[in-house]
């Protein structure tokens, strides 16, 4: 029938257009995804040949000390990281979202910097920052009476470093998300508040920060897995040390894989990481749906 | 109309604004006046915001201790090659999922976008292994090819390209246009600007990845300069000011490109929401 | 025979239920006619369009052209262009880019093309536009580029989805005489689609009457006007009145309908209802003519005004009428110079030439 040779020659077209975007992600995402699953039922150090022992990475990662202590120095990274970047992303959209303010693209553009430069570029940049002798942190800090601290080599501070390195490397994102959001709540609104005599504080209570709840939980969100993901800066600057106090799971994971050799092992972690991904992505969609209904 | 706050509110919050702003960007300042100090300068103190004398010998000397031209125009290469390929490959799957209609096309799509919720810590290890066994560590190729498409780009395109009306599609079916013209005549044109935020995002990221050109190249022939630059941390020999001539080789290029480019950036973004 | 629907059928299927958007629609166009699809909003005029250019597939039913089958051959093969709703111009592409798109597909010489492109802007006056892009252009323009890029094709059947609708009301007359005069000297097969009965009446060689998918009836303008054969035409095609009774005589040139509620007796052109079926008889409002006379006459019912509206040519009268209904006239002589009363009686006096009569 030339009625399914018309249809059979689209579904044809389809496919040729979408396939080598199709090929690339499976050969390259799904691919490596599954064998991840695969290697890590094995012991394999890409010298000797794989050897099957089905859950024993599993159970020695849940039974090592190493790994739970990654996993809680990411966990407090992550619930330094995300509060403080989030308020001061919505701080930074809110000063800049003044009706009156001028040159406001000039201060999102200038806000939105450390977001476009490389983490590598910059951890290079703090570690001069954060210098014990000369550097400008510990000058800043003299005035007030602090005595100068060795950010990256005491295992007390170094941590720190890297939260302030994440914050600010974050920060204008958040806000633009936020302004994002900022722009759709409706100006009557606000008329309405001003007409009440409302002060700005209680306007941003009850008007400003209601309606941009989605976009707080977006944000949250973003800002949970990037926090989560945290690599580059202790990659570059400290890694995992001094004394493992800057041990994050990623760094964990590739020491195991990469100066270990350990692949079984830094596959396991990978499973379970992408487990953790998927249950916060899957938190944030139930919330969203939630959101819409309340609106 | 709204009304405008007195002076007494408004003088001290744009004081605020713009203190956040330089502190903000007190780390890309205080690179670039060191890269242009004397070494004796360096660690005077109090710090000085001002070199004595603007020296660009930090920039020669960086570059004799790595070789930063290679590395440079290797990220350039590498981040110009990715961004043309996806340009390709993901407006061909964008069409494909918006214009063409066939069996299966919502699960494919749900398949390519599905990959955004797989970070690259995930298969860094396994895809570490497929390239390795295919004999393309130290190469561009390592560093090209697994990025030929991304989620990311296709979701942003097929939005795009949705909102086209369909009828100038139907217009050009009637006057003898095929799916192939139809897509480069018409499509393409009409996507500019989505074409070019895609592009930028893409280009960006390529041009800062630090994690995949660490674990797959060793060789400073096709080595990248985020991880080139890292190097300079590890050295502890290296002199500040060569580091920082270093950053501001790694940087600077990008922050002017992006202060062009930084409208349809930033609007991207607050679209798209995605991507870093 | 130009282009022949045979009874096409379109269902749409959409989350388990099924649409019958067209059905059955069975049509002959002569060569070199302009034939109108007139119906409300939803009746399936777009779908038969899209049916006849090759965007849908009839779910029965075959389009032929000129003799051929045409019904499952892709749109760029069936010699048919299109006129859209949205005239869909391509935005980055000049007046003359946009004519000339199709043509170079073709792969005919640069010079043909260029020489063609030429005559067609020329034909819909728009010369010394043809670098403009089409944001640039007016809503007329931009029709007149449409119509051009399509009339360029050398089409056997121009297609036209509403183009006027985009339109003030005073462009849409202008375009529309426009529209019929180049589609008379290029003498093209074309359906035309429209929601508007003026607009249907002032170009088509035919009207074809639709709703809900079918056709109500079909003729040339004249006729669906003056012998509606159902309310649903009659009322569409401009105002009407119905005096509801029963056929008391079948003939086309003096039949009787009985109206029990006036106790009157009608005299009309009755073609279509058997003596003894319930009958209505249409009256447009133009047929009526007013007067104060109070004898009983053939063919007149009295009313009182209900209220009245000065138009200046004509005056336009709600008349209440004994059984309650109420009739719309329309008084162009307005010979005594001075204006009704409300709840004045009037007689309304209509021939038995301007009352025809449908099925009740
Ligand atoms: N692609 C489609 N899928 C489902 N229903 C459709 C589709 N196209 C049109 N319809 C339905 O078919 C009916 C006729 O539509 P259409 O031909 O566009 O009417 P018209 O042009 O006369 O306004 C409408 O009820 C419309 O909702
Ligand atoms: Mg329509």
């Amino acid at each position: 029938m030339p009625f399914m040779r018309r249809r059979t020659r689209e579904a044809l077209a389809g496919w040729i257009f979408i396939s080598p975007a199709l090929v690339t992600q499976v050969l390259f995402i799904y691919f490596p995804l599954g064998w991840s699953f695969f290697v890590s039922f094995f012991r394999w150090n890409l010298i000797r040949p794989m050897r099957y022992i089905g859950f024993d990475n599993y159970t020695s990662m849940f039974t090592s000390s190493d790994f739970w202590h990654s996993l809680s120095v990411t966990f407090v990274y992550v619930a330094v990281t995300v509060p403080v970047s989030i308020f001061i992303g919505l701080l930074l959209a809110l000063l800049v979202n003044l009706p009156w303010l001028k040159g406001k693209g000039a201060f999102r553009t200038f806000f939105y910097v450390p977001v476009i430069t490389s983490m590598a570029a910059a951890a290079v940049i703090w570690a001069w920052i954060f210098e014990s002798n000369v550097g400008l942190l510990n000058y800043f800090l003299s005035w007030f009476g602090i005595k100068s601290i060795n950010w990256l080599s005491d295992p007390n501070y170094a941590l720190v470093a890297m939260m302030i390195i994440g914050i600010w490397k974050r920060i204008g994102y958040n806000m633009v998300l936020f302004l994002a959001g900022l722009q759709v709540i409706p100006r009557t609104y606000y008329e309405a508040a001003d007409i009440d005599g409302a002060t700005p504080f209680k306007k941003f209570l009850s008007i400003t920060w209601p309606l941009l709840s989605p976009t707080t939980l977006f944000v949250t969100v973003m800002q949970f897995i990037a926090s989560f993901r945290v690599f580059v800066s202790v990659s570059v600057m400290t890694r995992g040390g001094p004394a493992q106090s800057t041990q994050v799971i990623t760094f964990y994971l590739y020491e195991n894989a990469f100066a270990y050799l350990k692949f079984g092992y830094a596959a396991a972690i990978s499973v379970f990481m992408f487990v953790l991904m998927i249950i916060f992505t899957l938190i944030q969609f139930r919330f969203s749906k939630k959101r819409v209904h309340y609106l | 109309m709204r009304k405008i706050p007195s002076l007494w509110i408004r003088v001290p919050l744009y004081i605020v604004i713009i203190t956040i702003m330089l502190l903000v960007n007190l780390p890309f300042i205080w690179m670039l006046v060191t890269a242009f100090k004397h070494e004796s300068e360096v660690f005077s103190l109090p710090p000085r915001f001002y070199p004595d004398f603007f020296d660009f010998r930090n920039f020669a000397g960086a570059m004799e201790q790595i070789p930063m031209g290679r590395y440079l125009f290797n990220s350039l290469f590498v981040a110009l090659s990715v961004t043309l390929l996806q340009l390709v490959f993901n407006s061909f799957a964008a069409y494909g999922l918006s214009r063409l209609r066939f069996k299966g096309r919502d699960l494919i799509f749900l398949i390519l976008v599905g990959t955004l919720m797989v970070p690259p810590e995930v298969t860094l290890v396994p895809l570490y292994i497929i390239v390795k066994n295919l004999g393309m560590i130290d190469s561009y190729r390592v560093l090209i090819i697994p990025f030929m498409s991304s989620a990311f780009g296709i979701f942003l395109l097929r939005q795009f390209f949705l909102g086209i009306p369909r009828e100038l599609e139907e217009a050009a079916i009637i006057d003898g246009a095929g799916r192939v013209k139809i897509f480069f005549t018409i499509i393409l044109p009409l996507s500019k600007p989505a074409l070019w935020t895609m592009s930028l995002f893409t280009f960006i990221a390529h041009w800062n990845e630090y994690m995949w050109p660490l674990v797959s190249v060793s060789d400073p022939k096709y080595q990248m300069i985020q991880v080139g630059i890292s190097q300079f941390v590890s050295g502890w020999e290296t002199r500040w000011t060569y580091r920082m001539a270093a950053s501001a080789l790694t940087v600077v290029p990008i922050i002017i490109f992006f202060f062009f480019v930084q409208k349809q950036f930033v609007e991207g973004i607050s679209v798209s929401g995605i991507k870093e | 025979m130009g282009l022949v629907l045979e009874n096409i059928t379109k269902i749409f299927r959409s989350d388990g239920s099924d649409m019958r958007a067209v059905d059955h629609i069975a049509l002959e166009i002569p060569s070199g006619a302009l034939v109108t699809l007139l119906g409300p909003s939803g009746c399936g005029k777009t779908t038969t369009l899209r049916m006849i250019a090759g965007f849908e597939l009839p779910t029965e039913g075959s389009v032929r052209l000129e003799g051929e089958d045409i019904t499952f051959l892709p749109p760029n093969q069936r010699n048919i262009s299109m006129v859209f709703q949205s005239y869909a111009l391509f935005p980055h592409l000049s007046v003359e880019e946009n004519v000339a798109f199709g043509l170079k597909i073709k792969h005919i010489s640069r010079d043909t093309v260029r020489k063609e492109t030429r005559e067609m802007i020329d034909l819909v006056g728009l010369r010394g536009l043809e670098k403009r892009r089409p944001d640039q252009l007016s809503g007329g323009q931009q029709q007149r580029v449409a119509l051009a890029r399509s009339l360029v094709m050398k089409p056997k059947v121009l297609l036209f989805d509403e183009p006027l609708s985009n339109l003030d009301a005073k462009l849409r007359e202008s375009m529309r005489l426009e529209i019929r005069r180049i589609q008379q000297e290029t003498a093209i097969t074309s359906v035309y689609v429209t929601h508007d009965q003026v607009e249907a009446m002032s170009i088509s060689d035919l009207i074809v009457i639709m709703e809900k998918g079918k056709i109500m009836q079909k003729g040339s303008p004249f006729e669906v006007y003056i012998r509606p054969e159902n309310a649903f035409v009659a009322d569409f095609i401009g105002k009407v009145n119905f005096i509801e009774g029963v056929a008391d005589k079948q003939d086309p040139e003096s039949g009787i309908v009985v109206s029990s509620s006036l106790k009157k007796s009608f005299n009309c052109r009755n073609a279509l209802v058997e003596k003894g079926r319930p009958a209505r008889i249409v009256v447009r409002p133009e047929a009526f003519s007013l007067s104060n006379a109070r004898n009983e006459e053939l063919n007149s019912i009295a009313g009182t005004v209900l209220s009245y509206s000065f138009l200046g040519s004509h005056l336009e009268y709600i008349v209440k009428l004994p059984d309650g209904s109420v009739i719309n006239a329309l008084e162009y002589n307005l010979s005594e110079r001075q204006l009704p009363r409300v709840g004045e009686e009037k007689r309304l006096f209509f021939s038995k030439e301007n009352a025809w009569t449908i099925p009740g």
